[in-house]
C-alpha cells in the first residue's frame, strides 16, 4: 500500500460512556447520583456526543534504519526516542495516524463555559476528550483488521509526540507526512492542536508468524 | 447450488469449511504490499494446491480467493478496471480444478469504507459496488456466497442485498466479533442475527478476531434465537507475542479439541480463519466424523433489532412499549419543526421515550406539505445512530416504507398492513422482502367490522396471505383496533374478545393504540388504565402509547409480574426499589424549610433553590441562619462527599452553583455588617499562559472560585505574562492563577512570576494548575501554590485572603 495517505471520514464508534464518567471523575463503586443529576450529566453527554464530528487519516511507512535511540522510516525521516524505538524494535515498518473530534464540541464547550454553565461545559470537554481517544483506539483495531490478511498485526501500544522523550515538535513532522490540515485541523508554534480534542499516533506493525 | 440443496447438506452433517489462505499464500511466496487477488490469478497454482489441500482435509466449502476484490479495494491496487476478469477468472479456475469435489463459494468482505448512516458511503452505492462483484463471481460460477469478517451490519446489509438482488444462490455471512462479543462499530451478534436472518441469508455466524473458546460461548448465546444454521471459523487462538514475534499458536490438536462444544453450543459449520493451515482443517473435520450438529431450534422468532441492541416480542416475553411519540398529527410543535426540516424535537422525543422504558420507536412523518419520504430516511438514519432502539415505520405510503426498511440497519416493524388492496399488493411484498415484522390491521376497504367475527375473519385472510410470503405467526402484531367507548359502549368488549382470541387461539402477539378507548371522555387515563389491566388479563402482550405515563408503565410492570412474564420479579423490583427513599425524601422537605434549602445546595437543585429560600423567609426563618446553618454546612458536606469520591465533579459543580445562586436570593435580606463582608471580595486574576489554549480546567477554576465568593477576573486563554500582570495591577488582585497544559507552554509561567517581581508585586500570591505542572515546578519558578484540582484552587484562595 506503500506510504499513501488514507482519509476516514466518519468513525463510526460505539459510546465510550463508562470512560467519559470515569474522565469526569465518577467512580463507579462510590458516586452517587440523584435521577435528576443523572439527568443533567446524561443529557449533557448526549449532546456532547452529537457535537463530535470523528475523523481521522492514517499511513503506512518503511522502517529504513533502527537503533535503540532513533527509528528512521519513509524517505529520510527520524524520530529521536529510545521509548518509541523500544516499542518499534520488531516491526518494519509504522503506521502513523490521527484523530479528531472536529471543531464544534470545542466551541460548544467554550460557549457553554462562557454562560456559566459549567455542567455542560466539563460534560462536553470529557465527552470530547473520551471520543477522540476511542477514535484512536478504533482505528488501532480498523487497521488491525486491515492488515491481518497481509498476516501482519499492529503493536499493542500506540506511542504520542509529547509521551515519555519523543518530544512535542515531532507534530510538525507528522502534520507534512499525513497532512493532518485537511482534517481542519492547525499547529501552533507551540505545537499544540487546535482543535484541541484531536490525537496523533504512531504505532509499529509486525508480521505474524 | 440451490439454497435447498445446501439445505439438504446442512441437515446431513457438520458442515466443514475452509481455514486460512492469506497466510496460505504467503507461505507460498506472496510478497507483502500486493493485491491478493490479482497474486492469486498470477498463481493459480498455488490457490488450486491449497484448496487441494482443504477439500483433502475435509473441506465441503472453499472460499474463492476474492475477498479484496470490490471496486474499492481493488481501486488501492489501480486495478479497479480488471474486476470484472479477476473475479471471474477467479472463480472459473477454482471451479475446474474442484471440479464437483467441494462447493466453491465467492467472498465478499468488507470494502474498508464505511456506509451511511455510519459513514459516507451512499448505502445504494455499497449495494451496487458489492452487486458488480457478485455479478462477475457469477459469470465465472460459484454455488453460493461467503459474506465474511465484516465488522458493519449495514455494510452486511449492502453485500447481502447485492446478492439476493442478483441470483437465489445461498449466502453464508460472518461478522467479526472482538472478545466484549462486539464487532468494531458495535454491532452485537443477536441483533446481528436477527437482522440478517429476516433479510433471507441461509447461515450467519462469526470468524477471525477471536479463537475457538470465545465463539462456544457467543454460538451459545444466539443458538436459541436462530431460524438457520450457524457457522464459525475461529483463529488458531489469540495472536500472542513469543520471542518478539507476534504468532497464532494453537496447534491443531488443541483447535480441534473444541470442536464437541462447539457443536454442543449450536454451530452446523465449522471451519478457520488466522493462523489455521489444511492440518487444523483435518483435526476438526476428524473430531466432527459421525457427530451430529444441532439443528436450529426455531422457525420463526418475534423479534424486532437496531445495530445495536435486539428486543424480543411473545408470552414469554416482557410486555413492549411501542413510543407513540415521533407522529406529528396532532402536534402542533413537532409540525412547524419538521415543515423547517428540523429534528430537534424528534430527537428529544427519541431519548425521552427511550428513557421512559419503550422498546421500540414509532416513527411516523406523514404531514401534507412535506416530503414525507426525504423526511422519513433522515429520521430513520437520525435514530439508527442516535438511539439504541428498534424502529416501528409508520406509514400509509408503500414507497415511504420501502425506502426506510431499505435504509434501516435493523430489523423493524410495519404499521401497518391491512386486507386493504393496496396495503395487501404493495406494502406486503416489501414488508416480506426485508423480513420486517408487521402491525396486522383487521380492516379493508369497506372499513373496519364491527363484529369480533369480521375481523377474525379478516385477521385470517391476512394472515393467509402474508404466509404466502413466507410469514409465520411469530412475525405478526395483531392490532385490536379499540374505538373510543365515549361514541359506542361496547366498543371496548370487540376489541377485548379479539384480543383473547388471538393470543390464545390464534397465537400471535396483539398490540392496541391504548388512549384511543378514552377519547373524548374526561380523565382519560383512568380509563386508559382500566382498560390496559383488562386486556392485559386477555393476552395483550404491547401496546402503542407514551411511555412517560407513570400510571401505564407501573401497570405494565405489575402485570407483568402476575403474567410470570418477569421472572423473579428482578424488573419489578428494580423499577421500585428507591422509589420509597424518594418519597421520604419529599416528606423530609415538606416538614422543614431549612433543610429544604440544605438539600437544594446539597443535591445542585439551583432551579429551586429560589422557592426552597423564599419559602423559608415566609416561614419566619431568619436570612443568616440560612447562609449558616443551611448553606455553608451544605456545601461543606458537598466538599467531604467530593473528597471521598461519593460525589463526582459535575455533581460538585451543580452544587457550587445552587449555592450560588442562594446567596444572590438571600443578600437583600442579609443585615449591612455581613453585606459588607460580602462586599469585601477578593479580586483574583486568572489566564492561561502564552501560547496555550486549552482552558476548560481553568475555567472550571473560575467557576468554583466565584461560586465560593471571590471575585474572579478570567483573562482567557494564551494571554502574554504583561497582560496578565497590567490586569493585576489594574484590579488590585490578590491572587493571579495560571494554567498551562502542555510542556511547552508551562515555561511561561516562570515569565510571569518573574515580571510580577519585577514591577514589585511582592504581595501578590501565584497559584499556578494544569497537566504537567506541580508543586515541584511551583517551587522551582518561585511561585506561592500549586493546586491539584478546582477544589484545591479554592481551598488555596481561602488561605491567601484569610486576615
Ligand atoms: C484528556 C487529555 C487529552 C485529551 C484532551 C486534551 C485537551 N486539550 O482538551 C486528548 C485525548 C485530545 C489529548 C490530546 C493530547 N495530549 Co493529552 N492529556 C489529557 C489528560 C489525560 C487530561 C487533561 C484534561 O483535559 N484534564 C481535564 C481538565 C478539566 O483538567 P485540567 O485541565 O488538568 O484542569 C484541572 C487541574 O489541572 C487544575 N488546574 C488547571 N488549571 C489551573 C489553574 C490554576 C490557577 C489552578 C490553581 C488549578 C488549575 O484544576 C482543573 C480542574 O480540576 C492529560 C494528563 C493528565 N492527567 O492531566 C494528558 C496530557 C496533557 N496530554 C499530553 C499529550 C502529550 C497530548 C498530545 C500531544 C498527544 C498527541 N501527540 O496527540 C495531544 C495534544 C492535543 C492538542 N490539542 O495539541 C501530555 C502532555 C505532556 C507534554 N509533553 O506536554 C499529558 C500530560 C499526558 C502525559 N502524561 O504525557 N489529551
Amino acid at each position: 500500500m506503500g506510504s499513501k495517505i488514507n482519509f476516514i471520514n466518519n468513525i463510526p464508534l460505539p459510546v465510550p460512556e463508562r470512560k467519559i464518567y470515569s474522565r469526569l471523575g465518577h467512580n463507579r463503586y462510590l458516586t452517587k447520583m440523584s435521577d435528576a443529576q443523572r439527568e443533567k450529566v446524561e443529557a449533557a453527554i448526549a449532546q456532547g456526543v452529537s457535537l463530535c464530528q470523528l475523523r481521522g487519516v492514517w499511513g503506512r511507512f518503511e522502517i529504513s534504519k533502527w537503533t535503540a535511540e532513533q527509528v528512521e522510516f519513509g524517505d529520510g525521516n527520524v524520530f529521536e526516542s529510545c521509548k518509541l524505538a523500544e516499542l518499534l524494535k520488531e516491526s518494519k515498518s509504522l503506521v502513523i495516524f490521527a484523530v479528531t473530534a472536529g471543531a464544534d464540541i470545542v466551541e460548544s464547550a467554550a460557549k457553554l463555559a462562557g454562560q456559566g454553565d459549567g455542567v455542560g461545559a466539563l460534560a462536553y470537554d470529557a465527552t470530547g476528550s473520551e471520543m477522540v481517544d476511542a477514535a484512536a483506539e478504533w482505528v488501532q483495531q480498523y487497521l488491525n483488521q486491515q492488515f491481518k490478511r497481509g498476516n501482519e498485526i499492529l503493536t499493542k501500544r500506540r506511542f504520542s509526540p509529547g509521551y515519555g522523550d519523543l518530544e512535542l515538535k515531532n507534530q510538525a513532522l507528522l502534520f507534512k507526512l499525513l497532512d493532518i490540515e485537511k482534517l481542519g485541523v492547525k499547529l501552533t508554534e507551540d505545537f499544540l492542536m487546535t482543535p484541541e480534542k484531536t490525537v496523533t499516533a504512531i504505532a509499529g506493525i509486525q508480521n505474524i508468524n | 447450488m440451490s439454497k435447498k440443496k445446501f439445505n439438504d447438506l446442512i441437515n446431513k452433517k457438520v458442515v466443514i469449511a475452509d481455514g486460512a489462505t492469506g497466510t496460505e499464500f504467503i507461505k507460498r511466496g506472496m510478497p507483502q504490499g500486493v493485491s491478493p487477488e490479482l497474486w492469486a490469478l498470477e498463481n493459480l497454482d498455488a490457490v488450486h494446491e491449497i484448496h487441494n489441500a482443504y477439500i483433502n482435509a475435509g473441506s465441503d466449502i472453499v472460499y474463492i480467493p476474492s475477498f479484496g476484490g470490490n471496486r474499492i479495494k481493488l481501486e488501492e491496487f489501480g486495478l479497479a478496471d480488471r474486476l470484472h476478469e479477476m473475479n471471474s477468472s477467479l472463480a472459473k479456475a477454482v471451479r475446474e480444478n474442484i471440479g464437483g469435489r467441494a462447493l466453491a463459494f465467492g467472498d465478499l468482505a468488507p470494502t474498508g469504507k464505511f456506509v451511511e448512516p455510519f459513514g459516507d458511503l451512499a448505502f445504494e452505492d455499497a449495494v451496487n459496488i458489492y452487486k458488480e462483484q457478485v455479478n462477475a463471481l457469477i459469470d465465472g460460477g460459484v454455488d453460493g456466497f461467503a459474506i465474511e469478517t465484516m465488522m458493519d451490519i449495514q455494510e452486511t446489509r449492502a453485500a447481502v442485498l447485492a446478492v439476493k438482488e442478483s441470483c437465489d444462490l445461498p449466502i453464508i455471512v460472518t461478522m467479526t466479533f472482538d472478545e466484549s462479543t462486539r464487532t468494531l462499530t458495535g454491532n452485537d451478534p443477536l441483533s446481528a442475527l436477527i437482522t440478517l436472518q429476516a433479510l433471507g441469508i441461509d447461515a450467519f455466524g462469526c470468524n477471525c478476531s477471536t479463537g475457538p473458546k470465545d465463539m462456544i460461548e457467543l454460538i451459545k448465546t444466539i443458538k436459541p434465537y436462530a431460524k438457520i444454521p450457524l457457522l464459525t471459523k475461529p483463529n488458531a487462538g489469540m495472536p500472542k507475542l513469543v520471542d518478539g514475534e507476534t504468532v497464532f499458536d494453537m496447534k491443531a490438536d488443541e483447535f480441534a479439541g473444541h470442536v464437541d462444544e462447539l457443536l454442543e453450543a449450536g454451530a452446523n459449520i465449522i471451519g478457520g480463519c488466522c493462523g489455521t493451515t489444511p492440518e487444523h482443517i483435518k483435526a476438526q473435520a476428524d473430531a466432527a466424523k459421525g457427530l451430529k450438529p444441532i439443528m436450529p431450534q426455531v422457525t420463526a422468532l418475534g423479534a424486532v433489532s437496531a445495530p445495536h441492541v435486539a428486543c424480543l416480542m411473545g408470552r414469554n416475553q416482557p410486555f413492549r412499549v411501542i413510543g407513540e411519540r415521533i407522529n406529528p398529527s396532532g402536534k402542533k410543535k413537532l409540525q412547524a419543526e419538521l415543515r423547517e426540516g428540523k429534528f430537534g424535537m424528534v430527537r428529544q422525543y427519541a431519548s425521552e421515550q427511550v428513557a421512559g422504558g419503550a422498546a421500540v420507536l414509532d416513527v411516523n412523518m406523514g404531514l401534507p406539505g412535506i416530503d414525507e419520504k426525504a423526511m422519513m430516511l433522515e429520521a430513520v438514519s437520525l435514530l439508527a445512530q442516535g438511539t439504541t432502539l428498534p424502529l416501528c415505520i409508520d406509514s400509509t405510503d408503500s414507497n415511504v416504507i420501502e425506502a426506510a426498511l431499505r435504509l434501516y440497519p435493523g430489523r423493524a416493524l410495519v404499521n401497518s398492513i391491512s386486507a386493504e388492496k393496496s396495503r395487501l399488493e404493495k406494502t406486503l411484498p416489501i414488508a416480506a422482502k426485508y423480513g420486517a415484522m408487521f402491525i396486522l390491521l383487521p380492516l379493508n376497504d369497506e372499513g373496519i367490522p364491527e363484529t369480533v367475527e369480521g375481523r377474525i375473519e379478516l385477521t385470517k385472510e391476512i394472515f393467509a396471505e402474508a404466509q404466502k410470503y413466507g410469514y409465520e405467526r411469530e412475525d405478526i402484531v395483531l392490532d385490536a383496533l379499540i374505538m373510543t367507548v365515549s361514541s359506542n359502549q361496547s366498543a371496548a368488549k370487540v376489541s377485548l374478545d379479539l384480543i383473547e382470541w388471538a393470543s390464545r387461539e390464534f397465537k400471535v402477539n396483539t398490540v392496541c393504540g391504548l388512549s384511543n378507548v378514552s377519547f373524548g371522555m374526561p380523565e382519560r387515563k383512568w380509563i386508559n388504565a382500566a382498560f390496559l389491566g383488562m386486556a392485559l388479563g386477555r393476552g395483550l402482550n404491547m401496546a402503542i402509547a407514551n411511555p412517560s405515563s407513570e400510571i401505564l408503565m407501573s401497570l405494565i410492570a405489575g402485570g407483568d409480574v402476575l403474567a410470570e412474564r418477569d421472572r423473579k420479579m428482578h424488573r419489578y423490583v428494580e423499577k421500585f426499589s428507591g422509589i420509597e427513599q424518594k418519597s421520604q425524601t419529599v416528606k423530609k422537605e415538606n416538614l422543614d424549610p431549612a433543610q429544604r434549602v440544605f438539600n437544594c445546595v446539597l443535591e445542585g437543585h439551583d432551579d429551586t433553590i429560589s422557592d426552597a429560600i423564599a419559602a423559608a423567609i415566609t416561614a419566619g426563618v431568619r436570612a443568616q441562619t440560612l447562609v449558616d446553618e443551611s448553606l455553608i454546612p451544605a456545601i461543606n458536606k458537598v466538599g467531604d462527599l467530593y473528597d471521598s469520591k461519593k460525589y463526582f465533579l459535575p455533581q460538585l459543580i451543580m452544587s457550587a452553583d445552587a449555592m450560588r445562586k442562594g446567596f444572590e436570593v438571600l443578600e437583600p435580606h442579609l443585615s449591612d455588617d455581613s453585606k459588607g463582608e460580602q462586599a469585601e471580595k477578593a479580586v483574583i486574576v486568572l489566564a492561561t499562559v502564552e501560547g496555550d489554549i486549552h482552558d476548560i480546567g481553568k475555567n472550571i477554576v473560575a467557576l468554583m472560585l466565584r461560586n465560593y465568593g471571590f471575585d474572579v477576573v478570567d483573562l482567557g486563554k494564551d494571554i502574554s505574562a504583561e497582560k496578565i500582570i497590567n490586569a493585576a495591577k489594574e484590579h488590585k488582585a490578590k491572587i493571579v492563577g495560571l494554567s498551562a497544559l502542555m510542556t511547552t507552554t508551562m515555561i511561561k509561567m516562570e515569565e510571569v512570576v518573574k515580571l510580577a517581581r519585577e514591577e514589585g508585586l511582592f504581595s501578590l500570591k501565584i497559584m499556578i494548575g494544569g497537566a504537567v505542572v506541580d508543586q515541584n515546578y511551583a517551587e522551582q519558578i518561585g511561585a506561592d501554590a500549586y493546586a491539584v484540582d478546582a477544589m484545591e484552587s479554592v481551598r488555596l484562595a481561602k488561605r491567601f485572603t484569610q486576615k
